[in-house]
């Protein structure tokens, strides 16, 4: 019993004792020959502490280990042994092989240790004589410091246990005070080390004075500077401090209401600030610095580069920033294979990097430092940087990407792709990266800590991986919201943000497969009901219908590529939470991550975004992810892609709708469709749909029979029309390559084939006139009447011969849309002249300067873009009133703003063509409102 | 050491009611009783959890005795009381009918429980102790706070 419980007090010390010895014994290898003794003797008296106290406990093999090491390390604090990678790597493994007999302190008298003994006796014998010639040029002031130093450790060396650098560091500067720097020198980084390391202290002069007193009393002296407590002691106290809140709330609340007017209120002050300042200090108690963790990498990164015939440097800054215990256990790993990464794939060969102009020895920085309540840690290396165009190969190789994502991707998208599952940059899978552990669990391991991770570089300069943390686990910024009677709290990290749905905005909330979405900003959202999914209630049965509540709160989660709307009763605060863990009863509710305690003492239950999306079903296969991963490259490439509504007729037809022309989706009885002479409708609120089938407005196979349909509603010529689909499949970002040839029929743009299937892309103001024609000369006439958009074939060939500003010049780089959007404007009556990008568009109307009347052009296209395009076009005065209409197919606000300032009059989408016809007829009529009657004179 | 050899004669036992039911726990693990705090229930828990509660900033899972045994649940629950128990390094409220007295009993006085009791399953009874008004049924609170 007595015995277990010093071998446990051994163990717990012994491992203080070696966890700096790596990083001293690193130093002392860097200072090569320049020995500081001061270094060399705090390890000594690290292994000489180990080997007594094993040697007391009966620790035969840990008390060899530290003797054959301890006597290595007497020759090198004598100088007759100088340091050099090769003995300084036989003590790193003698350090390593005690730290682990320390771990398996059981088992440690079974092991053979005799080799690493033989080697450290070697290095013994070996160079003894050598290093005596070898270095004298050591000062020969320096035996006078050593003798000094001998002495303090003499006095302390009978006491195995005691851990005498406090008396040793502070004796040294006191007798010679030239040495000081030298201590001053180690001090600072082994106490960044570790905190709680005892020599810290010693740096403060301060204590100098009181350092004789304390090197007598031994034993006792490092007990006053710290403490080891229990992480659950901890955690006791921060509870305790945060029931102190409650209790101080509710004397407040007690007080408000009684209204004593003494002076309980300064009493009461100063106990809020006492309680507040309380729970800050237990916070601190868990946090330590970074450094713990940034140390054992100076040994990573030496024998990683040794080790693959490398020269690498590690410039470590920031050590002292303080994270949390949690957060520091947790980030070791990530931080490591990051470092690993940096030298194995970033730092060249030093012949390459000489033949890049570059020094051969390459340099990687840790950094770490403080910025907006996060701490921000980056790893930056001179190598030769990631090549983003081979990233895009493999991606498309491992089929992660399709060919034309890929061209399409972004430099800073692709390099992206490393965090990607399955992925390893190197061309081959080295033991030392390629452990089947890629960067895609480093960075969602980091983003279980509610941190991030972001990658920058440049090719031949280096990388830059930056990693962000927050200060803590245990204090969440969280949005505490309303469901049903309880309150739940999300973590402000998973909130992208807060949607609110008037009613009348209600439209915005679709059906897709039974599924809610909500259009935002031009793309779909799924939804999740956060009280349905919870089980709280039953269903609603419909937003779409359920016109009573008023608003709606939906809150934007992200985790990771998960990305989802929240649908809540109400948002009621932001507040900094503690999170607390739930009982084992609870382990398996996978929406919950923790509990907390808020204001009023009631327990809150935090949610898990993902956990929550797992229950709601959302689906997250690899597909999907690899769609979305595309998705977020559309970010900035959104250009070319296209939002599309894919549903079948036929069960093996599959059709395509823009999602721009699509109002909404209404899911329909058969019997609620009834026929009035040809026209098939649907009795609907006020008025009555009309629809249309497929089958008889283009060569379509009929939809077989079925109880329910789905109609696609879609407004066109002020009219709405429901198009008959038997059933729907998905909402798809599709590029927008269309083979305008293959199916040349009425109503259909073109084909393209998704997920595996053919699939037509209609055009819906098409089939409405192939249906309706009425309504289209209805409008025809109308149109005709405000300005000359629809003019005979006759006055069209005499406007376009006059070449009096009349013609439409067009700059659009997929032939599909150019053909399109060429098309439907010819139509309607205008003379178009289409070039493939900016810079022939910009040739062509410099040609004939007089001949335009508007400029239609696409942002994304090659040589010349449409912003630039545009400024061209601004730059000179005689175009300042030409209408510019910047085509897009989805675009966010920071785009359009970037157009409007480039000088884009409007913005329309590539494929509504009847809001298109709309506002070319409106710069049409303002300018042509002068010519009209000469025109009409004309004809 | 002491203590050892008087728990070997005696065990102090915690008892209360679940409808008539007279149930008896070892003091040892009770850690507290208190009155029916306010309890926050949580969404797709196992059917035998209550909720949890903040116990002086402690968040604590409680589950109710009568779901545990098999009873019907009970119609109010603003008499009832919830004896909060270390079990396996954790507090866990238990919800009751109603408590009643400490009780010592002679371990030599302890009987092998009957396969079931008033209807009640005897899986988690570890003893019956008969006193002159009935019997005491003593809970084995390792198995019965046993999640799931």
């Amino acid at each position: 019993m007595e015995d277990a419980e010093l071998i446990h007090e051994f163990v717990e010390e012994a491992r203080e004792h070696l966890g700096d010895v790596e990083t001293q014994l690193l130093q002392i290898e860097a200072m090569g020959a320049n020995i500081n003794d001061d270094l060399v003797n705090t390890v000594f008296r690290a292994i000489h502490s180990v080997k007594g106290a094993a040697g007391f406990l009966g620790l035969v093999q840990i008390n060899n280990v530290a003797h054959s090491l301890e006597n290595v390390l007497g020759k090198v604090r004598d100088h007759q042994l100088v340091p050099d990678p090769f003995n300084v790597d036989v003590m790193l493994k003698a350090a390593d092989r005690l730290l682990g007999l320390i771990e398996s302190i059981e088992s440690s008298n079974e092991t053979d240790n005799a080799e690493i003994c033989e080697k450290l006796d070697a290095l013994l014998e070996g160079q003894s004589a050598e290093s005596a010639e070898a270095d004298p040029g050591v000062e020969q002031d320096v035996p006078e410091q050593i003798d000094a130093i001998e002495k303090a450790i003499d006095e302390t060396i009978e006491e195995p246990v005691a851990e005498p650098e406090a008396a040793a560091a502070k004796t040294t500067p006191a007798e010679n005070p030239t040495s000081k720097p030298v201590a001053a020198d180690s001090a600072p980084s082994t106490s960044a080390a570790s905190p709680a390391a005892t020599s810290a202290p010693a740096s403060k002069p301060a204590e100098t004075k009181s350092a004789p007193a304390k090197a007598s009393s031994k034993s006792t002296s490092t007990a006053e500077a710290t403490i080891r407590v229990g992480v659950r002691v901890l955690d006791r106290l921060m509870n305790l401090a945060g029931e102190l809140v409650l209790s101080r709330n509710q004397l407040l609340r007690v007080l408000g209401e009684h209204d004593t007017g003494s002076n309980l209120d300064s009493i009461v002050s100063g106990l809020d600030q006492v309680t507040t300042e309380l729970q800050e200090t237990i916070m601190q108690t868990r946090m330590q610095p970074i450094g713990n963790v940034f140390s054992k990498f100076n040994r990573v990164v030496r024998d990683l580069s040794s080790k693959l015939g490398k020269q690498c440097e590690l410039k470590v800054e920031g050590t002292e920033v303080e994270i949390d215990k949690t957060i520091i256990e947790l980030i070791s790993d990530p931080l490591t294979h990051l470092v690993r990464n940096s030298v194995d794939h970033g730092v060249e060969m030093p012949d390459d990097r000489v033949a890049a102009g570059k020094s051969a020895s390459g340099t990687l920085q840790l950094h770490a430092y403080h910025q907006s309540g996060k701490v921000r840690i980056e790893i930056v290396d001179d190598g030769k940087g990631i090549n983003a165009a081979i990233l895009k190969e493999k991606a498309v190789s491992k089929g992660l990407l399709t060919q034309e994502q890929a061209e399409s991707m972004g430099e800073r998208e692709a390099v992206r792709l490393i965090f990607h599952p399955g992925f390893s940059t190197a061309q081959e899978v080295t033991d030392v990266s390629g452990r089947g552990v890629g960067m895609d669990v480093v960075r969602s391991n980091i983003e279980k800590l509610g941190g991030t991770v972001d990658i920058e570089t440049q090719v031949g300069e280096g990388t830059t991986i930056v990693v962000t943390l927050p200060l803590t686990l245990a204090i969440v910024p969280s949005l505490i919201v309303q469901s049903g009677d309880d309150r739940f709290a999300i973590p402000q990290v998973n909130i992208a943000e807060l949607v609110r749905i008037r009613n009348q905005e209600a439209k915005r909330i679709e059906q897709v497969n039974n599924k809610e979405v909500l259009r935002l900003r031009g793309s779909l959202l799924p939804l999740v009901r956060l009280k349905t999914t919870l089980g709280q209630v039953e269903p609603e049965r419909s937003t779409v219908d359920s016109a009573s509540d008023g608003v709606r709160h939906i809150i934007v989660v992200e985790s990771g590529i998960l990305r989802y709307g929240l649908v809540v009763d109400d948002v009621l605060d932001s507040e900094e939470i503690v999170v607390k863990p739930l009982g084992r009863h609870l382990n398996e509710c996978p929406c919950l991550s923790g509990a907390t305690i808020l204001g009023d003492g009631r327990v809150a239950l935090i949610l898990d975004v993902n956990g929550t999306a797992g229950q709601a079903k959302l689906r997250v296969n690899e597909e999907d992810k690899s769609h979305a991963l595309a998705l977020e490259h559309e970010a900035n490439e959104k250009e070319n892609n296209q939002s599309v509504l894919l549903f079948r007729n036929d069960p093996n037809e599959q059709f395509a709708v823009p999602m721009e022309v699509v109002a909404r989706i209404e899911r329909v009885r058969f019997d609620e469709i009834v026929s009035v002479g040809s026209q098939e409708l649907l009795h609907y609120r006020d008025g009555s749909l009309p629809l249309i089938r497929l089958e008889n407005v283009t060569k379509a196979n009929p939809s077989p029979e079925q109880d329910c349909f789905n109609v696609i509603v879609f407004e066109t010529s002020g009219h709405e029309v429901g198009v008959i689909a038997s059933s729907l499949i998905d909402i798809r970002e599709v590029r927008d390559i269309f083979d305008a040839t293959t199916f040349d029929d009425v109503g259909v743009i073109g084909s393209q084939v998704i997920e595996g299937r053919t699939t037509r892309l209609l055009d819906t103001i098409e089939l409405a006139r192939k249906s309706r024609p009425d309504w289209f000369e209805e409008q025809a006439k109308k149109t005709a009447q405000v300005s000359n958009d629809n003019l005979s074939p006759a006055v069209k060939s005499t406007m376009s011969d006059s070449s009096a500003g009349e013609s439409v010049l067009l700059a659009e780089d997929s032939s599909f849309f150019r053909r399109q959007v060429k098309r439907f404007l010819e139509e309607s009556g205008y003379d178009v002249v289409d070039c493939e990008d900016g810079r022939e568009a910009w040739n062509t109307l410099k040609e004939s300067p007089d001949k335009f009347r508007i400029v239609l052009t696409d942002i994304e296209m090659p040589n010349m873009d449409g912003l630039e395009f545009t400024r061209r076009i601004r730059s000179e005065n005689k175009f300042a009133e030409l209408p510019i209409i910047a085509l897009t197919s989805l675009a966010s606000q920071e785009d359009f703003q970037r157009g409007f300032d480039a000088g884009v009059t409007e913005y329309q989408v590539k494929l509504d063509r009847e809001k298109l016809i709309a506002a070319m007829g409106r710069y049409a009529g303002i300018k042509q409102s002068n010519q009209a009657p000469e025109l009409a004179g004309a004809s | 050491m002491s203590t050892t050899t008087e728990a070997s004669t005696t065990i102090q036992v915690a008892t209360f009611y679940i409808e008539n039911l007279l149930l008896g726990v070892n003091i040892d693990v009770v850690q507290e009783i208190n009155r029916h705090l306010e309890v926050t229930e949580v969404p797709h828990s196992p059917p035998s959890v209550r909720g949890v509660v903040n116990l002086r900033g402690e968040v604590v899972t409680v589950v109710d005795l009568r779901t545990l045994l098999g009873l019907k649940k009970r119609d109010s629950e603003t008499n009832c009381k919830c004896v909060v128990i270390h079990s396996q390094e954790e507090l866990i409220g238990v919800l009751v009918d109603e408590i009643a007295d400490t009780l010592s009993v002679p371990q030599s006085k302890i009987d092998p429980p009957p396969s079931n009791i008033d209807g009640v399953e005897g899986q988690y009874f570890r003893g019956v102790y008969t006193l002159e008004s009935g019997v005491v049924i003593l809970l084995d609170v390792q198995q019965l706070l046993e999640a799931n």
